[in-house]
Parts: C-alpha cells; sequence; structure tokens
C-alpha cells in the first residue's frame, strides 16, 4: 500500500476514533479517573488515544458540564479525578444507542454486500 | 521534578490565560510524572539499566509541540475567517475592493492636484498608487477585523450574524435563482449603502487630508439641504430594494429592472448634483482657478468616477441575473 492511500486511511481512522473518545470517556470516568489511568483503562480495551488528544478533550467535556473533576492529594502524587456528571451519562446512553445503530447499520450493509 | 519537564510546561501554560494555569501545569506535571514511571517500569534500557532521562525525553516527544498542546487546551478557533462566514466576507471584499479604491483615487487625485503647484503626471501617478494601496490595505485589514471580531464573539455552534441564510429549503430551488447568493448580495449592497450614506457626513481627516480644510467635511457645507436630503431619500430608496431581496430572496425580471432602473437614477442625480454645484467637495478641497483647471478636472474625474461604479454594478447585477438564469 503506497503512502497516499495510507495517509488517506489514517485520516479517515482518526475522525471515527474522534467521536469514540468521548463515548468511552463518558462510559469509563462513571467511576472516577485521573488523566493517566484513563489513557492506559481506554488503551487496555483497545481504544488508542493520545495524552495530548485525551487532557484537551477531558477539560472540554468538563467545561460543557459531561464531567467533573476534583484533585486528590492524599495519592503518592497529587492527580486530577474526572467523574461523569448525570448529563454525561444521558449523553454517554444517547451516544451508545447511536453507535449500536451504527454499528448495526454497518452490519447490514456488509452483510448486504456478501 | 526533572528540569526539561518543567521547561516543557512553561511552554504549554505561558500561551494559555493566567487563570488557567495553575489547574493544568499541575495536571500535565501529573501525567508527565505517570508517563515516565510507565516508561520505566517498561524499558529497561539496551544495557539493562533504567534511563531516566531518556524515558523523559520518550515521553516529552509523544506528548509533542507545546503550542500544539496548549492551542489543544484553549479550545480557541485556530483560522481567522471561518467557512460559515466566509462568502459574506468575501463577497463584500469583491465590491468594497473596487468602490473604496475609485473613491481613494479621487481623493488620491485631489491632494495631489490641491496641494502641488506644477502638477505632474508622473507624480500624480505616484499619488494615486500611494493612497490607493494603502486605502485597500486599510479596507481589507478593517473589513476582516470586523468579520473576525463578529465571529469570534458568537457561540460555538450558534449561527453567526453574517451567516448567508438562517435557513435553508428545498422550495428555494423552485425560486428563480439561488435564495442563499441573493440575500448575500443584499447584505453586501446594504453595507455598501450604509456606507454611500455617510459620505456627506465624513470628515475630511478620515481620508488624512483634514489640514487642507480645518477638519470639516469633505462634502461642500453649502450644498443646498434639498440636494443632500434627495441623495439619502434615493440611498433609502436603494436600500430598500435591497430588503425586498432579502426578505424576497430569488430571480425577478421586475426587481432586475427596477434595480437598474434605480442605480441609473442615482447615477444620473449624482452627476446633475455635481455639475450643477460650483464645486461638491469642499472648497478648500479644491482650488478654485476657474474652468479648465484642476477644478474642473475634478468636477469631471468625480462624473467619471460616479459613471464607472454604475456600469460597473450594471455589468455584476446582470452577470448574477444570467448565472441565476443559468441555473433553472
Amino acid at each position: 500500500m503506497d503512502n497516499e492511500a495510507d495517509a488517506v486511511q489514517g485520516t479517515h481512522l482518526q475522525e471515527i476514533r474522534r467521536g469514540s473518545v468521548v463515548l468511552a470517556s463518558l462510559i469509563a470516568c462513571r467511576t472516577p479517573k485521573y488523566g493517566y489511568g484513563l489513557l492506559t483503562t481506554l488503551a487496555d480495551v483497545g481504544i488508542v488515544t493520545e495524552a495530548n488528544t485525551l487532557y484537551p478533550l477531558l477539560r472540554r467535556l468538563e467545561g460543557q458540564g459531561l464531567l467533573t473533576s476534583t484533585w486528590r492529594t492524599d495519592d503518592p502524587r497529587p492527580r486530577k479525578y474526572y467523574e461523569t456528571t448525570a448529563l454525561g451519562a444521558e449523553t454517554a446512553e444517547r451516544l451508545h444507542t447511536e453507535w449500536l445503530a451504527l454499528g448495526a447499520g454497518y452490519d447490514d450493509l456488509r452483510k448486504a454486500d456478501a | 521534578m526533572p528540569r526539561l519537564t518543567d521547561r516543557y510546561i512553561f511552554e504549554v501554560v505561558r500561551h494559555l490565560p493566567e487563570g488557567q494555569r495553575g489547574d493544568i501545569s499541575e495536571e500535565i506535571a501529573a501525567t508527565i510524572d505517570d508517563m515516565i514511571a510507565a516508561e520505566l517500569d517498561a524499558d529497561t534500557g539496551p544495557a539493562g539499566r533504567i534511563d531516566p532521562t531518556a524515558a523523559e525525553h520518550t515521553v516529552l516527544r509523544r506528548l509533542g509541540d507545546p503550542a500544539q498542546l496548549a492551542r489543544r487546551y484553549s479550545g480557541v478557533r485556530q483560522y481567522l475567517v471561518g467557512p460559515d462566514v466566509y462568502p459574506v466576507w468575501s463577497r463584500v471584499l469583491r465590491w468594497l475592493v473596487p468602490v473604496v479604491g475609485t473613491i481613494a483615487a479621487v481623493a488620491g487625485g485631489i491632494l495631489y492636484v490641491s496641494t502641488t503647484p506644477v502638477p505632474q503626471l508622473g507624480d500624480l501617478i505616484a499619488q494615486l498608487v500611494t493612497s490607493v494601496s494603502a486605502a485597500l490595505l486599510w479596507a481589507f485589514a478593517a473589513w476582516t477585523l470586523v468579520v473576525v471580531i463578529i465571529e469570534r464573539t458568537t457561540p460555538e455552534g450558534a449561527r453567526s450574524a453574517l451567516s448567508r441564510t438562517p435557513t435553508w429549503d428545498p422550495n428555494d430551488l423552485d425560486r428563480p435563482g439561488s435564495g442563499s447568493d441573493t440575500r448575500a448580495d443584499a447584505i453586501v449592497s446594504l453595507v455598501m449603502l450604509a456606507l454611500l450614506a455617510g459620505v456627506p457626513f465624513i470628515p475630511s481627516t478620515f481620508l488624512y487630508i483634514g489640514h487642507l480644510n480645518g477638519g470639516e467635511p469633505l462634502i461642500n457645507p453649502d450644498i443646498p439641504t434639498g440636494w443632500v436630503v434627495s441623495y439619502l431619500i434615493l440611498i433609502g430608496v436603494l436600500a430598500l430594494v435591497q430588503v425586498w431581496r432579502l426578505a424576497r430572496p430569488g430571480r425577478s425580471r421586475g426587481r432586475l429592472a427596477l434595480e437598474m432602473a434605480t442605480d441609473i437614477v442615482f447615477g444620473v442625480f449624482l452627476t446633475a448634483l455635481v455639475l450643477s454645484q460650483q464645486t461638491v467637495l469642499h472648497p478648500d478641497l479644491v482650488p478654485a482657478n476657474g474652468d479648465g483647471g484642476p477644478a474642473t478636472a475634478i468636477r469631471w474625474a468625480l462624473v467619471a468616477a460616479i459613471w464607472v461604479i454604475v456600469v460597473w454594478d450594471q455589468v455584476e447585477t446582470l452577470r448574477t441575473f444570467r448565472r441565476h438564469s443559468m441555473n433553472e
């Protein structure tokens, strides 16, 4: 595969992952998570994202009222924990429903072509 | 904390608002510590020994350019004129540039003729190039700044005041011409008419020639009030036609005829005004050396400028009308 095709695929993969990181963060933060802990949690389940993308995203979600944050200083290192709010949980539910519907749609399309 | 990490964090937060710096500094510091610890756990180096400096380098490289990270944190829109307002921005420029260029050329010519005892063509051209290029740069910068401010003060996701059309309906396709194009044209025309309406009241200082007439208006204050009132009424009529286009966009032969007729009437009115007055510009801006001298040259230059703009406007209106006809 040539570099141009790689670049095109990379762009589309990035697009499809961007929204999925929001949903994954909202689901994962139902129990409070600090930034790096969330990063590894997501990576463990195959949702790979970069720290320089995730941290600004967490602040944006906090600004939108979907996450709330608190500093915990009782850990060996002071860490900022993020937790999904009620609005965040409601948003995650809607996004998840949409995600399932899209997944079902893709499956139907693939089966129709097979 | 390693010194390199401190410098990295400083580079990130110095681009951010004061109130966010402390919180973000601590968060990035905690993250870098965690990432370095993870690197050290995972990699013991080629000699089997842990290398904290290499781990720090690896982590900072993964975090990437601090300026880029700061931009992501700030959430600032990283463009000057966004796609939502670009059509109106570019369309206004298409009108603003020739009109401002013409006005600047006339003003530059007047300034040169009024202040030079023995005018020479080469000097005049240099004067015009200077005044026109400066005016075009100012017009471009001022209009862009207005658009940038409007866009930056519009909340993310909301529709800006300069959006081409608040809603679009498939029924617009059934109307002659493109509704959004017509609306954008109407907005541009209304902006230009507002500028024209202000001309009688613009002080000469606005064009940096205030020293010639003590900062009084560019226009001769002795012009009878009736002319000025008629001028404003005509602009009002032209504005009403544009408001009609805004409210009922689309292509209409009747409105095209009305637009072209009012434009010509306006051109004739301005020509009559310029020719009937001793001078339409402030007398101190025009040397009174009788017919055949600079005053006459300025008068005919104004008439020429008026008709250049009127004809150009007619051509643009017809071109737009024909373009819309092809879409039918």
